[in-house]
């Protein structure tokens, strides 16, 4: 008897496998770095996932 | 930015690889200025990541898009994973008891497991042409490397005062290595 196994990825989950060139890069960090600075500013709470604190 | 560090040493590493460390990926991922700086100096050098430092660069992601954010940061053509398959776990396995050992024989018995496994691999390479691109200078010292380079960024806190921030360039060394695994206790 065969049994076949299906996966199901959500496409939110999938990171695709193409190269991304170091100026494409560079928009990735400016996103990163916002995020980092509206992290820093905001008020700490224990609750507060700790995303952006690198 | 202000940037420190003396170009003969860089050019003497031409074309040699560089593994660079969790601190190093995280400041490149969140800093624009530092990202064009580090990697327009080391633009002739290979850039490795060590599966170790994936991990730990990815781990505190707990928001998908956060994660989505920084798996896409590592596609970035210039980073390059580490070959890494079941041969070597084992060799690094091996290799991370005997540094662990080293450390604790000198009064360093508490390296965080990821920076043992990470110097572990390093020693399983056993190659002249790796290099090791660190900020952390209390987990990797003159102990098991030598200190091949210093590179100094001048920096500004959030209150607009300057500081120094430096990486250290550090290669394995395994004679080193091999004299104090052989002052182990038997």
């Amino acid at each position: 008897m065969i049994i076949m196994k299906t996966t199901i990825i959500s496409k939110s989950n999938k990171v695709p496998n193409k190269k991304i060139s170091f100026s494409e890069g560079l928009k990735i960090v400016k996103s990163i770095q916002k995020k980092v600075e509206t992290f820093k500013k905001s008020e700490f709470t224990p609750s507060s996932p700790n995303e952006y604190s690198f | 930015m202000n940037t420190h560090f003396n170009l003969k040493n860089i050019l003497e590493i031409k074309d040699k690889y560089i593994i660079i460390d969790t601190n190093v990926l995280s400041d490149s991922s969140s800093d624009p200025e530092f990202y064009q700086t580090i990697y327009g100096i080391l633009k002739n050098n290979p850039i490795l990541i060590d599966p170790i430092v994936k991990l730990e660069f990815l781990r505190g992601a707990y928001i998908e898009k956060t994660y989505r954010e920084k798996s896409a940061f590592l596609k970035i053509e210039i980073f390059n994973p580490m070959v890494d398959h079941q041969d070597i776990y084992k060799k690094v396995y091996d290799s991370a008891f005997n540094i662990a050992r080293i450390y604790s024989h000198n009064k360093k018995s508490n390296i965080p497991l990821g920076d043992i496994l990470i110097t572990a691999r390093q020693e399983v390479q056993n190659s002249d042409n790796y290099y090791f691109l660190t900020e952390d200078r209390e987990d990797f010292t003159a102990l098991l490397f030598d200190r091949v380079a210093i590179i100094s960024f001048e920096r500004f806190n959030k209150d607009g005062q300057d500081y120094l921030q430096h990486l250290q360039l550090l290669k394995f060394n395994h004679k080193k290595f091999k004299k104090c695994l052989d002052n182990l206790p038997q």
